[in-house]
């Protein structure tokens, strides 16, 4: 089960995301894992592989605002990341990005 | 929630994002400050907006959206005059996007991630204040000597109340200090502050325990509270707890209820009537709680209509003025010396109305100063007349009233109202209430004064129903007291009411003007103040108020009277 503490050792900003919760645990953990099964993950994946890159980066910068109000920091530094290429619409390989982002929500996933 | 105040009123903010989990966050932020309410998209804010225009204090806003964006919202609402002038913060993590924002009439920002809650809630805060110029109202709203709000602000926050709580049930309550006059008189003006600010206090107490807000206008307290069903209990315990401070005295705090209010009738009207149910209790001191109810509705419905008929009346001549004769007393016979003018009111539907239904009335709206105007105008007309027909002068006494103290242009008024008949000033005599004079002294000695000087000839009307000091008395500017019928009706029957008069033919000898007793009805009454050397009397023992017409028989019957005492005197000369 993700606990705060949890969260804390894996690196998030707990302080921040709970006190945007008012310091409510229970509505913090809740947010967290509805924000960790956000469908803009999918969807970042699906649009990139039409290669959309405007549209990828309206769901990249979504996932960035919500993941970086819970204050989850590893993942929201690989979204930033992402978020930042496609700002830029580089056409590079986004498929790394991808993997980091995957990499790192499957962590907190894994701890639900 | 307690007495509240514009800060404390809930108001309703709309957050839009398309983001459950920001929407949620920031709701959860603001919500224990505020009412909220959610849009996950640009063209579902646009409804949300359109239903509550009246209510939202501020929109909360995401700029990238799927369906329509925020830029899209922001132009809308741009566009719109209406809308235009609700807030809007914008939601974002884009620095590029404020320009733009800004240009499309943002107020703010609120970056994301989110600032901590205090910085969020200080934002929505300031620009709902900016946006209300609360600023101003706080300085403005609070009635300086009892904190509680003045009356203009207290109507805006009974209606923003009801749009944030249509469904409420809700009582108008009025206080009134009766005679506060009287306490200032007695004890000093500062312990008339002291009852006001006690009163207040009080009723701060009482709000602590309902919901509900109150305003203070000078005797008057008004209060709109949740209703209760046990309430006349409640403000008749704090009636009777706060009326023992007023004991032995004939002032008392007495309470009007207008409960549970009908919504459609505008914020005034429910507190007119309140206090039309708290008014109802002036010659009742068997109770100091007063509803307003269905009798008194029937009452305020006929004195709407009489009110919106004055002008008609005026136009079609459905006003009368009628004369009392005044006798002197002082000769050998009861001589016909002037007369008092007096109006009614013939009306088309209701038949003859009684000055005492609606002088009250018009004095309350100030309609009465343009009755007085015509009164004047007939009264002078009439003194004219007469003595064109008869060749005698009779001086017609006419009321002023408090509001006519107040015109800068009474003065010229009356000088030119005598000029233009080809009158002089000692043919039309003023009557002011003794309590006129109790209210307000220093402008009225100012204004009475300058009047005398010009010639006018000034009575005291109602003289001992005012609570004038002694030493008051001595310094006001007057020719005549005209005592209060009250005291006439028992001389013949009671001796204190005998003493009473006796009393106050003293005064009027010790302040060296003349005496007028009114309501005299007979002669046992007519003889008793002759001899008290009473000089003029006026009453049903010599006539009741009559028209014109009735009245020149009075005049020529004291023509003859005149005539044969010229022969009488030619006749010993000879």
């Amino acid at each position: 089960m993700l606990t705060v503490d949890k969260m804390k050792e894996m690196g998030c900003n707990t302080a921040e995301g709970l006190g945007r919760c008012l310091n409510n645990e229970m509505f913090y953990l809740n947010l967290v894992q509805m924000g960790l099964k956000d469908e803009n993950f999918a969807k970042l994946e699906e649009v990139l592989k039409t290669n959309d890159l405007e549209k990828g980066f309206e769901v990249a910068h979504g996932l960035k605002g919500v993941i970086g109000n819970l204050a989850i920091t590893p993942l929201y530094n690989a979204i930033s990341e992402i978020t930042e290429e496609l700002r830029a619409r580089k056409q590079i390989d986004y498929a790394p990005l991808l993997a980091k982002i995957k990499e790192n929500r499957d962590k907190f996933l894994a701890e639900l | 929630m307690n007495n509240l105040s514009s800060q404390d009123i809930k108001r309703l903010v709309l957050v839009v994002d398309d983001e459950f989990v920001n929407r949620e966050m920031l709701g959860f932020i603001i919500r224990r400050d505020y009412n909220v309410i959610y849009a996950k998209n640009g063209k579902e804010a646009l409804e949300q907006i359109q239903k509550h225009k009246n209510l939202l204090s501020l929109i909360l806003l995401d700029l990238l959206m799927p369906v329509m964006d925020g830029f899209k919202v922001l132009q809308t609402l741009k566009d719109d005059n209406e809308l235009s002038k609700i807030p809007v913060i914008v939601l974002t993590s884009e620095k590029s996007a404020e320009i733009e924002s800004l240009r499309l009439g943002a107020v703010d920002f609120i970056t994301k991630p989110y600032d901590m809650p205090e910085v969020i809630l200080a934002r929505v805060r300031r620009s709902i204040e900016l946006s209300e110029g609360s600023k101003m109202i706080q300085n403005t709203s609070k009635d300086e000597l009892t904190g509680l709000l003045t009356k203009d602000f207290f109507y805006q926050f009974c209606e923003r109340y009801d749009k944030y709580y249509p469904d409420e049930k809700m009582d108008a309550v009025a206080f009134n200090i009766n005679n506060l006059g009287l306490i200032n008189e007695i004890n000093g003006r500062a312990y008339g502050t002291e009852i006001i600010q006690k009163i207040a206090e009080a009723i701060k107490v009482l709000l602590n325990m309902t919901v509900g807000m109150a305003c203070r206008f000078s005797d008057t307290f008004y209060l709109y509270i949740e209703h209760k069903d046990n309430c006349e209990e409640i403000l008749t315990k704090f009636l009777n707890e706060f009326n023992s401070i007023f004991k032995n005295s004939r002032s008392r705090l007495v309470c009007g209820v207008n409960p549970i209010v009908d919504k459609k009738v505008d914020v005034y009207r429910r507190f007119e009537r309140a206090m039309m149910a708290c008014n109802s209790l002036k010659n009742n001191y068997n109770t100091n709680i007063s509803f307003y109810d269905a009798e008194l509705h029937k009452k305020e419905l006929f004195e709407n209509c009489l009110v919106s008929d004055v002008e008609t009346s005026l136009t079609n001549k459905n006003f009368i003025v009628y004369y009392q004769p005044k006798y002197n007393i002082t000769g050998l016979r009861p001589r016909l010396s002037s007369a008092e003018a007096l109006i009614r009111w013939k009306h088309p539907e209701f038949g003859m109305i009684s000055p005492g239904v609606f002088i009250p009335l018009m004095e309350e709206n100030g309609l009465v100063s343009r009755l007085d105007h015509f009164v004047w105008q007939e009264a002078a007309a009439q003194v004219r007349r007469w003595r064109d027909q008869y060749n005698i002068t009779i001086p017609v006494s006419v009321n002023l009233s408090r509001i006519d103290i107040y015109d800068p242009n009474l003065e010229n008024n009356f000088l030119k109202l005598v000029r233009d008949n080809g009158l002089k000033p000692t043919d039309i005599m003023l009557e002011v209430t003794e309590s006129a004079y109790t209210d307000n002294s220093d402008q009225i000695i100012q204004v009475v004064e300058s009047l005398r000087s010009k010639g006018f000839f000034i009575e005291m009307d109602d003289f001992g129903s005012g609570y004038s000091s002694l030493n008051m008395l001595s310094e006001l500017p007057i020719d005549a007291l005209k005592l209060d019928m009250k005291f006439i009706k028992n001389i013949a029957k009671n001796e204190k009411a005998l003493h009473m008069v006796e009393l106050m033919m003293e005064i009027a000898e010790f302040l060296k003007v003349s005496v007028v007793a009114e309501g005299v009805e007979t002669e046992e009454q007519c003889k008793l103040l002759k001899q008290m050397k009473c000089d003029v009397i006026q009453g049903f023992y010599f006539s009741k108020p009559i028209p014109p017409e009735e009245f020149k028989l009075l005049i020529e019957k004291e023509v003859k009277l005149r005539d044969s005492e010229a022969k009488e005197i030619g006749y010993v000369n000879s």
